[in-house]
C-alpha cells in the first residue's frame, strides 16, 4: 500500500497505484504462476512421451535387428562359443576383461567370420537408427556380468569376451521377461553415466536365451532432445503470459478503470464547477458507461444523485435568497422603528427645566419595546414607555400603531387616564390577532414639577426623592388591547386612573421594560425589582445619560454570558426646576 | 415546555409545565384550537409553570376571548412569580385567577 493518500500523489504516483497497474501486476503474477505450472505438467508429459518414444523405437531397433541376424548369420554359436569360454575360465584368470592374455582366450570368435559380419549388420542398425549403440551381449548371472559378443561402438568396441559389471535386478529382468511389452532398464554406469538398455533376446533351437541384441541410448542425447523443446516452450508460454496480461489489463483499463475514471472525472468537474459557480450542468448524466455490471449502476445512482442534489440545491438557493430578502426587510424595519424614536440627546437643548434620556437595545432584529416623549404645549412634557407582546414584525407593527394613537391622543389635550382609555377602545377595536402592548405615560408641568401618569399594565416605576430610589406606587390598570372596553366597563373601578406626584428640582423618574427585571443568567436567575432597586440606590450618579449606562452595565455584570432573551429600554427624567 | 390535557364532557383542563414563552406560546395556540371547540369549562393548571412572557398572555387573551363566546376560562395554581406577572399587565383585573 502507498505511504500517502490518493489526494496528495501526482500524476505518475496514480498511475502507478492505479486499478490498471495493479490487474496487470497480478496478471503477469498469476500467468506467471499459471506458465510455470503449465510448463511443469507440459515438460513431464513431453518426457515421458519422448522416453516412451526412444524406448518404443531402441526396442524397435534391436527386435528388427535380431530378426534380421537371425536369418542372415549364424548367431547363437558365437555366442555359445564366447559364453563357453568365459565360464571355463578361472575367476583369477577373468578378472581383468582388458587384459590381453584374457582376451586371448576368444581369439576364435574373433577370428570367426559370422563375428565380423555380425558386427557390420549391427553397425548398420547403429547408424540407421541414430543410437549410442546397438551390439550383441549375453548376461551372467553367476558373476553378474554382461558379456559382449559382437561390438561396433565407434568410441571403442567391447571385443568377445570382454565384460562389464551389471546390477543383478536387471540382469534378472532381461533373463526373466515373458516377452510382453518393452524389455528395457535404465541404470546408471561409471562408464556410460545415465543410460537405457533395450534388449531383445536370441534364442537357440533347445528355446534357451543365448545372447541378447541390445541398444543403448545415453540420456545425455535424450536431454539434447528434450532442451530444444524446453525452450521453444518456455519462449512459448512466456509470449502467450506477455500477451495475456497486455490483453487482460487493456480489457481491465476498458472496462473498469475508464468507467471509474469517467465518474471520478465527473465528480471532480462537479466540485470545480460548484466552486466556480457554473451554472449547473449534467455531469453524471452524460456519463456514456455501458458496462452493464455494478459500475454502469454506480454512474446511474450517480446520475440521480446528481439530479437529486441540483433540485436540492436550487431549493435552497431559493430559501436563502428568500431568508436573505427577509432578512434585509427585518433590517430596513429595524432602521424605520428605530428611526421614530427621538434618539438625539440632549433631546432639547434649550430647556433648563429638565433633561431626558432613552435607549433601547433590542434582543431580535425587530423589537416590540418603544419610548417616545415630546411636548404636548410650552409647560407639558409627555413620557411613554410601551412593550408590545411578542416579538418581530406583528409587535413592530402594533407598536407603530400604539405609539402613533398614544403620541395623538396626548396631543389632544387627554389627561393620562383619558389616553389609556381611548387608546385602548382604538386598538381594542380591529385586534383579531389578539396583540396587546403595556404602556407607562407622564405627563410632566415643566414649570411645578407636578406629575400625572397612568399605568396601563406596565412596570413599576422607581422614583429618586430626597437622596433615596423607592418604586412609585401603582393602581390598576390592564394592558392596552388586551380587553374591549365594554369588557373593562363591567370592573367596578375605572381601570385607568390618573396618579401624581410633585417631582422636587433633582428627582429622578426611572422607566423601564420587563427585560430589565427579567434578564436572566445561563441558570435562569432574574435580575429582578429587589437587584434594581439596590442598583438604582448603589448608582454614583443621577444625570440620566450616565444613570441608564450604569444600570445596563449592573444587568450585563448579572447576566453574563447569557444571550439577551428581551428587548431593554429604560427612560430616565430628572426635573431640574424652573430657574 | 410540556403541555398536559385532561377532558371531562365539556370540561377540558390544560396543565402547561415549564416556559410558556416567544418561542412555545405557538404549540399551546396551536393546541388551543385545536381542542377548544365544544369546551365550555376551560381551567389551566400553572402548578409547574415557571415563566410566562407577553407571547404567553397573548396565547391566554385568545383563550379568554374564545371562552367567553361559549363558557367559562379560569387559571388554578398559579404560582406567586406567576401571578405577579398578571397582576403588572393588568391581566387579573380580567382573568379569573386562584392562586395556589
Amino acid at each position: 500500500m502507498p505511504e500517502k493518500s490518493v489526494r496528495e500523489m501526482n500524476e505518475a504516483e496514480r498511475r502507478f497505484y492505479s486499478i490498471s497497474a495493479h490487474v496487470f501486476h497480478a496478471t503477469i503474477i498469476g500467468s506467471v504462476i499459471l506458465g510455470l505450472v503449465a510448463f511443469l505438467v507440459g515438460f513431464g508429459l513431453y518426457a515421458y512421451a519422448l522416453a516412451g518414444q526412444y524406448i518404443g523405437e531402441s526396442f524397435g531397433l534391436s527386435k528388427s535387428c535380431a530378426a534380421i541376424m537371425d536369418k542372415a548369420a549364424d548367431v547363437t554359436p558365437l555366442a555359445e562359443e564366447v559364453m563357453r569360454v568365459y565360464r571355463s575360465l578361472p575367476e583369477e584368470e577373468r578378472k581383468n576383461p582388458e587384459d590381453p592374455a584374457y582376451l586371448e582366450r576368444f581369439q576364435s570368435v574373433i577370428n570367426a567370420e559370422d563375428q565380423a559380419y555380425v558386427t557390420a549388420i549391427l553397425n548398420e542398425f547403429r547408424t540407421a537408427g541414430d543410437v549410442y549403440d546397438v551390439y550383441l551381449a549375453m548376461y551372467d548371472i553367476d558373476t553378474e556380468a554382461i558379456v559382449y559378443i559382437a561390438d561396433p561402438d565407434p568410441e571403442g568396441p567391447c571385443p568377445p569376451g570382454y565384460w562389464e559389471e551389471t546390477d543383478r535386478k536387471g540382469i534378472e529382468k532381461f533373463l526373466n521377461w515373458d516377452g510382453e511389452g518393452k524389455l528395457y532398464d535404465i541404470d546408471r554406469t561409471d562408464h556410460y553415466g545415465w543410460l537405457c538398455t533395450a534388449g531383445v533376446p536370441l534364442k537357440g533351437a533347445d528355446g534357451t536365451i543365448k545372447a541378447f541384441v541390445l541398444t543403448d541410448i545415453r540420456l545425455k542425447d535424450f536431454a539434447s532432445g528434450l532442451k530444444s523443446f524446453l525452450w521453444q516452450f518456455f519462449i512459448a508460454v512466456s509470449l502467450a503470459n506477455a500477451a495475456f496480461a497486455v490483453l487482460f489489463s487493456l480489457h481491465m483499463k476498458k472496462h473498469l478503470v475508464k468507467p471509474i475514471t469517467d465518474i471520478t472525472n465527473a465528480a471532480q468537474q462537479y466540485i470545480d464547477d460548484r466552486k466556480n459557480h457554473v451554472e449547473s450542468r449534467a455531469h453524471f448524466s452524460n456519463l456514456d458507461i455501458h458496462t452493464g455490471d455494478e459500475i454502469e449502476n454506480l454512474s446511474l445512482v450517480m446520475a440521480d444523485m446528481e439530479k437529486d442534489a441540483v433540485a436540492y440545491f436550487e431549493e435552497l438557493m431559493a430559501v436563502t435568497a428568500e431568508k436573505e430578502r427577509i432578512g434585509t426587510e427585518l433590517n430596513l424595519a429595524t432602521r424605520i422603528q428605530a428611526a421614530v424614536l427621538p434618539s438625539t440627546f440632549p433631546a432639547f437643548p434649550d430647556r433648563e427645566e429638565f433633561d431626558i434620556y432613552a435607549t433601547m437595545d433590542p434582543a431580535k432584529e425587530v423589537g416590540g419595546d418603544f419610548y417616545d416623549f415630546f411636548m404636548i404645549d410650552d409647560t407639558h412634557l409627555a413620557m411613554v414607555i410601551a412593550d408590545v407582546s411578542g416579538k418581530g414584525i406583528p409587535a413592530a407593527l402594533f407598536m407603530m400603531t400604539s405609539r402613533t394613537m398614544l403620541k395623538d391622543a396626548a396631543l389632544m389635550g387627554l389627561d393620562p387616564a383619558g389616553i389609556m382609555d381611548r387608546v385602548n377602545a382604538q386598538l381594542s377595536e380591529s385586534n383579531s390577532y389578539f396583540m396587546f402592548v403595556t404602556v407607562w405615560l407622564g405627563i410632566l408641568d415643566i414649570t411645578t414639577g407636578r406629575l400625572e401618569y397612568s399605568d396601563a399594565g406596565h412596570e413599576q416605576t422607581l422614583l429618586y426623592q430626597n437622596g433615596s430610589w423607592s418604586f412609585l406606587p401603582r393602581k390598576g390598570g390592564v394592558a392596552l388591547a388586551a380587553f374591549e372596553p365594554e369588557l373593562l366597563a363591567l370592573e367596578k373601578e375605572p381601570v385607568f386612573v390618573n396618579k401624581e406626584i410633585i417631582l422636587q428640582p433633582g428627582d429622578l423618574i426611572y422607566q423601564y421594560t420587563d427585560g430589565v427585571t427579567e434578564a436572566m443568567t445561563a441558570e435562569r436567575e432574574q435580575f429582578g425589582m429587589n437587584r434594581l432597586l439596590a442598583a438604582a440606590n448603589e448608582a454614583p450618579s443621577t444625570k440620566p445619560e450616565e444613570f441608564l449606562p450604569y444600570i445596563r452595565g449592573k444587568i450585563d455584570e448579572f447576566v453574563q454570558e447569557a444571550p439577551q432573551f428581551d428587548d431593554i429600554t429604560m427612560l430616565a427624567l430628572q426635573y431640574r426646576g424652573k430657574k | 415546555m410540556t403541555i398536559d390535557k385532561f377532558s371531562e364532557d365539556s370540561r377540558l383542563t390544560i396543565a402547561v409545565s415549564g416556559r410558556l414563552d416567544t418561542s412555545t406560546a405557538p404549540e399551546l395556540e396551536a393546541e388551543l384550537k385545536n381542542s377548544m371547540p365544544g369546551v365550555t369549562e376551560l381551567i389551566f393548571d400553572f402548578e409547574a409553570l415557571d415563566y410566562i412572557s407577553s407571547a404567553g398572555l397573548r396565547v391566554l387573551l385568545f383563550a379568554q376571548k374564545t371562552m367567553m363566546r361559549q363558557g367559562s376560562m379560569k387559571l388554578v395554581n398559579v404560582s406567586e412569580v406567576i401571578y405577579e406577572i398578571f397582576e403588572v399587565t393588568g391581566f387579573s383585573e380580567i382573568l379569573t385567577i386562584e392562586q395556589a
